[in-house]
């Protein structure tokens, strides 16, 4: 992927998360602060509707332009739960976390602005902190999504359970 | 499409049932491609068999992801508010026990309090999510603007 980022397919992710896996951050790797590297993706109504698909949620204001456009959005939008898939288009194949084993434990997610089909979304993405709980170990990142426009349109933390 | 209604109808302790979902390998795999988080955890029973944590806890079977109950939570008040000319604008969870293949889970949303802020009317709202045998899967905080 160039820096300059054409539309983001699923052609170009590589779905084999356990190719490089022994590249990834461990636990212990983990630098908390520091900015992981991550590629700018623009995402399409493709991309879009087959998450919304996905999760059952068939809202015209993902899937009809012309009802959107009547609506006080003014146009197509995405399900405001769409970060998801940023948080793997927009980081590396190396990046920690796509471990295997790596479990979710919770996420939050402040929405400033809905992000709409053509938009270039950028992530800064970081280990803000690293935890050990009853024997396990645990990282807290947290991300920031901007878009073409340098206006921030999400951001947020969550933690993960870290298998090494 | 429901009557529009503004801030002032809203009654702290107004709750209501979300999204049910029976949840199925199918729509697990699904996800792990249109979310492209494809970890193991999601699809491998080898791995799953294998993988056991710190407290000598182990998965049944592969789980659904957190970001997939994540994103049926945030349907839940896109669905309540984007009609209504209300905005889901922060939800906070915490993911407390895995979902299954098999699994019925339903999300329930309570207004638990109301807050005007100098520019903003707001409805805090606490979901949870609990599957078929009762169990709480995930709990979440929630802010919801209200425009009128």
């Amino acid at each position: 992927m160039s820096e300059t980022s054409s539309a983001f397919s699923a052609e170009d992710f590589d779905y084999d998360f356990w190719k490089d896996a022994e590249k990834r951050a461990g636990w212990d790797d983990l630098e908390p602060g520091e900015v992981v590297e991550s590629k700018p993706v623009t995402i399409t109504a493709n991309i879009i509707q087959r998450y919304a698909r996905s999760i059952g949620d068939m809202n015209p204001l993902y899937f009809d332009e012309e009802y959107a456009k009547t609506t006080r959005f003014g146009g197509l939008i995405s399900p405001p739960s769409i970060h998801a898939l940023f948080l793997f288009a927009c980081t590396t194949h190396d990046h920690f976390m796509r471990t295997p084993g790596t479990v979710n434990m919770g996420q939050n997610w402040w929405i400033q602005h809905p992000v709409r089909p053509g938009d270039t979304i950028t992530l800064t993405a970081r280990c803000l902190d690293k935890v050990i709980r009853k024997g396990n170990t645990f990282a807290i990142h947290d991300n920031v999504f901007r878009n073409q426009h340098d206006t921030v349109v999400c951001s947020g933390r969550g933690w993960t359970m870290r298998p090494y | 499409m429901t009557a529009e209604f503004s801030y002032a109808d809203i009654a702290v302790g107004h709750s209501f049932d979300g999204v049910k979902v029976d949840v199925t390998r199918e729509m697990i795999k699904e996800f792990a491609m249109a979310s492209f988080d494809n970890n193991p955890l999601h699809w491998d029973d080898d791995f799953i068999a294998e993988t056991t944590f710190a407290n000598g806890k182990k998965f049944d079977t592969v789980i659904g992801h957190g970001l997939m109950t994540y994103s049926f939570m945030v349907r839940t008040m896109t669905d309540w508010l984007w009609p209504d000319n209300g905005n889901h604008r922060r939800l906070e969870t915490r993911f407390r026990s895995p979902v299954y293949p098999g699994d019925t889970i339903q999300v329930r949303v309570e207004v638990q309090d109301k807050r005007e802020t100098r520019k903003g009317k707001w409805l805090v709202c606490g979901l949870t999510v609990t599957n078929q045998r009762g169990e709480t899967v995930s709990t979440g905080d929630a802010l919801a603007e209200i425009l009128n």
